[in-house]
């Protein structure tokens, strides 16, 4: 048995993953045991976990395998500080000591937390990522796309992955790098870099793509080879801490919006426009990369990949028959990635492939809690519950509730790897109903968002809502609604700066999930995926006709999703969420002893 | 079990990395950018932004400590970057140097256990 | 944070959550564990009856018996497991308990099964928990809180007497206790100056500082008449004359004791003086402890925690061995 455990940290979302004779057995994020969203710090939680699951001893593992080269990433550190002519002391002195401390001292951090002597390896980052992509996809070979930030000096790769290899074929070198183009204009309209993307991604629907050409004439230049170069005259990450600099903020009429302050039509185009960009960009490297490898399929990771309107076109495009994306995409699916790779490619692991799943498990990777842990967290809180054993029962008393406009926290199973909830840590609501959006933002996210939430649908029925091509079991494809399920709007409205007032106009009969555009980030759902929310929605549909449910992560805004039990009872007691299914406890919120909402996370999260 | 955490604000800290960046680094940086050495390439006008694939041989890499300073060395003077080779050592030194918080899990008395 | 370890329970006050399959993150590099239906830390199920021809033994103590430290086949229990054959060991050591809650753990869980021979690990700081009424635990944002435990009082007749009974669930601060109160939290320790000074200094310097003041840390045992002492010797009596079958106490000595930092002539008086009660067998590990050299005696525990390393653990058991195995042979029948 050759058991190795991957690693991934001190740049954003620490993460571990372990992987027995290539199969994956476990894989979780820092961030959801140290309950700091995005936490970097060395994975000791997450290392904890995974050989907790497997039940290794450190000494039974072969050896560990770091997602990046720090040589390199140092290399282009030093080089960066080489290339400024301006003294920069400022950010050397925080950024060497950091990395000194960090990068250089893996092998020494390992060793003191597992208190062995253990082989560790350095890998390449975006092989991890390609790695990450590949190895767990259904196809036997396929054309690979890695597209981030940066790692080491690469921001985008091509590859080829066939049986047990994967061959790097091209590279993108810092600067030039989508990854920080999408985040320059993240930090533009005033959203956190690392983690704001989503948020100008659901805002580009509002806008008009007005600024496509400004953004070709000074900032990006695409070769026909589908490569691009960025205009760094424009950007200030070279030599300063922020993304863009003065000439950015003159070519696009004045300084960044300032964080929580209102939206208006110029950041919605600004939005508009940086997607389309990144959509002409993807759809340029995927069709170079299909001229490089003559490969049907296509993998995706990379934090660029989490972009999944561009994953939409590109699936619609079909210029890939077959497209499969890694859903822990960013640089937590590096730890993964990174054991994987070296799985195959070092100890010579043969791939055991099967043409009609992917081996990503669902990507349900992450810890579960026994009925008894359950019941012995919430007797702690004094919390009172009902037993429901009869899997039956339990999925139609918790689709009666939500039925009933009830908003559900729900937790069962192993907790998901990767960014989004896929109905093992969600809260649900009905899709039908015109305040669920409202309701759940104001009520349980605590945030007035522009963006609708996804929906949850069974894959069988998925077609008749949906115009989906491919099955999206990751929620990682945007599509659109059937034109049978829309209704019209004064597309007048679109003009109003007022986002709140454009969200919350009824778009189709399920519009808590419907975009201004018409278009759903869908999860399709099967009983293998996971069989606790299918015999959900299934129960949801035989009531109301409707194979769909609202899903949005478990958690409130700035906090990781949740991961235990307790965790889960506090996010519940916080909120106005109106009922907790946790494995088999089901908790109202009427009855629960002081069940007033609780503001304290506000000071104990810091908002995204 | 020891905890070490790096001290961002220590003092200690900031003036080891400024002597280091003021004393040695821009001088370095100087010399190569005197001799016409581009770190990194910002041209806008190549036909092909793509680099061909890197080497297999960084696929895997054993990390061991000790080794970090030969392989930044090597990685340098095969480059021709001497300026930034003879840094090395220092850099380690710096390394080295660093100011550490040590958090001891002494300060939990014995026998006490994380309940509830 | 890690996976909740523990449950309420009305009668001992805790008890590991059952069926659990964990891993603590450790100065050892991490021990792995899992638990039974019934909440113990061992592989096996505690059913009533035994096979025939089958010996089995059952453990009580805290977390040097249950295991602190190491991983489950690593104890001492596992190890004399291994060691004898046809003999299963039903562990019920519970980590942060005393004698006075392995008691009840016999009385609640163990006085129906079947078996041949009974061992109480009585690590020798247990003296001070049965005379504590709250204990001090960390919860899982690492902040001190207090719980209640039960316990036992001596009667005007000199019988035990439970109470807090059952136990409050309720987590306490320091704060709201009272002045009488405090004076029942465990005390882990004097010299509170010797404690807040070696925090500064580190581990190493633990050990120096407490030669240099030639620390005793459980004076309860001085006398024989100590109200410590006699509620120990009670609670001792009423459960050996519950017992069937032949009773090995072991004192397990603290590191003090074993890296002859301190003197253990008044414990090991003390629990001489019960081998006089029927079925009891006093074995005194330490002997076997101290014929080793003091570097290797020093890695019978961990850097900073005190609990026993594997090697330990190993020492125990084969000290123990000596005990258990004539035992075994002639126990045919109840003593």
């Amino acid at each position: 048995m050759i058991n190795l455990l991957g690693i991934s940290c001190f740049y954003h979302d620490s993460a571990a993953a372990i992987v027995q004779d290539g199969e994956i057995i476990a894989a979780a994020q820092e961030e959801r045991f140290t309950r700091i969203k995005h936490d970097s710090t060395f994975p000791r939680n997450s290392i904890n976990y995974c050989l907790e699951e497997a039940f290794l001893e450190p000494n039974e593992l072969n050896a560990i395998i770091f997602y990046d080269n720090p040589i390199y990433s140092f290399d282009r550190l030093i080089k960066t500080f080489i290339n400024s002519e301006k003294s920069i002391e400022d950010q050397w002195c925080k950024a060497i000591p950091r990395f000194l401390s960090s990068k250089f001292s893996i092998q020494s951090l390992i060793q003191d937390m597992l208190n062995i002597q253990i082989p560790v390896y350095v890998t390449r980052h975006h092989l991890s990522h390609a790695a990450s992509a590949f190895f767990p996809s259904p196809f036997e070979s396929a054309a690979i796309l890695t597209v981030d930030g940066v790692g080491e000096w690469a921001t985008t790769s091509i590859s080829f992955g066939q049986d047990r290899e994967v061959e790097t074929l091209k590279e993108i070198n810092f600067p030039h790098s989508l990854g920080l183009l999408y985040s320059a204009f993240t930090y533009y309209c005033g959203f956190k870099v690392n983690s704001g993307e989503y948020k100008l991604m659901g805002l580009a629907p509002y806008g008009n793509p007005v600024y496509v050409d400004m953004i070709y004439e000074h900032l990006v230049a695409i070769k026909s080879d589908g490569s691009f170069r960025l205009n760094m005259d424009f950007f200030g990450y070279l030599d300063s801490d922020y993304m863009t600099n003065q000439k950015f903020h003159q070519l696009f009429g004045g300084l960044p919006r300032k964080p929580e302050t209102m939206i208006t039509k110029k950041e919605m185009d600004l939005a508009s426009s940086i997607q389309k960009v990144t959509e002409d960009i993807i759809k340029g490297l995927a069709k170079h990369a299909k001229e490089l490898t003559g490969s049907d399929s296509l993998c995706l990771a990379g934090g660029v990949a989490l972009n999944c309107v561009s994953n939409g076109i590109l699936d619609n495009s079909k210029l890939f028959k077959n497209l499969w994306i890694q859903p822990a995409a960013g640089d937590a699916g590096g730890a993964l990635g990174a054991a994987l790779a070296a799985s195959h490619m070092l100890f010579k692991i043969p791939r055991k492939l099967n043409i009609n799943k992917d081996s990503q498990k669902g990507s349900l990777l992450g810890p579960s809690y026994s009925t008894y842990e359950v019941r012995a967290a919430l007797d702690q809180y004094g919390a009172i519950y009902d037993v429901v054993d009869d899997a039956k029962e339990r999925a139609f008393r918790i689709a009666n509730a939500i039925k009933d406009g009830k908003i559900v926290g729900f937790m069962n199973g192993r907790m998901e790897f990767g960014p989004r909830a896929l109905g093992s840590r969600s809260i649900l609501g009905d899709p039908r109903r015109e305040d669920t959006q409202a309701k759940m933002n104001l009520k349980i996210k605590y945030r007035e968002s522009f963006r609708p939430f996804a929906p949850s649908i069974l894959k069988s029925r998925a077609n008749e809502w949906f115009d989906l091509n491919n099955d999206s079991p990751y929620m990682l494809l945007v599509t659109t609604i059937s034109k049978d399920k829309r209704k019209s709007f004064n597309k007048k409205e679109l003009s109003n700066n007022n986002l709140l007032n454009i969200v919350n106009i009824p778009k189709s009969t399920i519009p808590a999930v419907t975009h201004v555009d018409y278009s759903a980030r869908i999860q399709t759902i099967t009983i293998e995926n996971n069989s606790e929310y299918f015999n959900l929605i299934s129960a949801f549909e035989s009531l109301t006709g409707c194979p769909v449910l609202v899903n949005t992560s478990f958690n409130v805004r700035g906090e990781p999703i949740v991961c235990s039990p307790d965790d889960a009872y506090k996010c519940f007691m916080r909120t106005e969420m109106d009922l907790l299914v946790v494995e088999n406890c089901i908790m109202q919120k009427s009855h629960q002893p002081h069940n007033q909402p609780d503001d304290s996370w506000k000071d104990q999260y810091e908002l995204d | 079990m020891i905890l070490g955490r790096i001290n961002m604000n220590s003092t200690r800290n900031q003036k080891l990395s400024s002597h280091f960046y003021r004393k040695l680094f821009l001088k370095a940086a100087k010399k190569l950018r005197d001799k016409g050495y581009i770190p990194i390439e910002l041209s806008l006008s190549d036909e092909e932004s793509w680099y061909s694939s890197p080497s297999q041989n960084d696929d895997f890499v054993l990390f061991e400590k000790e080794k970090v300073a030969e392989q930044l060395s090597d990685l340098w003077s095969s480059s021709g970057l001497v300026e930034l080779s003879s840094l090395v050592p220092e850099f380690m030194h710096l390394s080295d140097n660093l100011e550490f918080d040590y958090i001891y899990n002494s300060e939990i008395p014995p026998f006490i256990y994380v309940m509830y | 944070m890690a996976r909740r370890l523990f449950q309420y329970d009305p009668l001992i006050s805790y008890r590991f959550i059952p069926c659990l399959k964990a891993r603590v993150d450790h100065e050892s590099g991490g021990y792995l564990f899992k638990t039974n239906t019934l909440g113990f830390r061992s592989k096996h199920e505690f059913n009533k009856c035994k096979e025939p021809n089958q010996k089995r033994v059952l453990i009580f103590g805290d977390s040097f018996t249950a295991g602190d430290g190491v991983s489950d086949g690593k104890r001492y229990s596992d190890i004399l497991e291994n060691m004898l054959p046809n003999t299963e060991i039903f562990n019920f050591g519970m980590p942060g308990t005393g004698t006075d809650q392995h008691y009840l753990i016999w009385k609640n869980f163990a006085m129906d099964i079947e078996h041949d021979l009974v061992i109480i690990g009585l690590q020798v700081h247990n003296i001070n928990r049965i005379i504590a009424r709250y204990r001090k635990y960390l919860n899982k944002e690492g902040n001190t809180i207090l719980l209640a435990k039960p316990y036992f009082e001596l009667d005007s007749y000199g019988r035990i007497q439970l109470r807090n009974v059952p136990v409050p669930p309720e987590k306490l601060s320091i704060e709201s206790l009272n002045s009488d109160q405090l004076e029942y939290i465990e005390r882990t320790g004097r010299m509170i100056w010797l404690r807040s000074l070696i925090k500064k200094l580190g581990p190493s310097a633990k050990d120096f500082a407490q030669r240099l003041v030639r620390f005793q840390p459980l004076e309860a045992y001085n006398t024989r008449l100590n109200p410590a002492w006699l509620l120990m010797e009670a609670i001792l009596q009423k459960w050996v004359s519950e017992i069937e079958k032949p009773v090995i106490i072991c004192p397990i000595p603290l590191y003090q004791y074993i890296e002859q930092i301190s003197s253990p002539n008044h414990y090991q008086e003390r629990f001489r003086s019960i081998e006089r009660i029927p079925k009891i067998f006093i074995h005194d590990p330490l002997q076997d402890f101290l014929q080793f050299p003091y570097n290797i005696r020093r890695e019978f525990r961990f850097k900073v925690d005190q609990h026993f390393t594997p090697s330990g653990h190993k020492v125990l058991a084969e000290s123990l061995l000596k005990s258990i195995k004539p035992l075994l042979t002639n126990n045919s029948t109840n003593l």
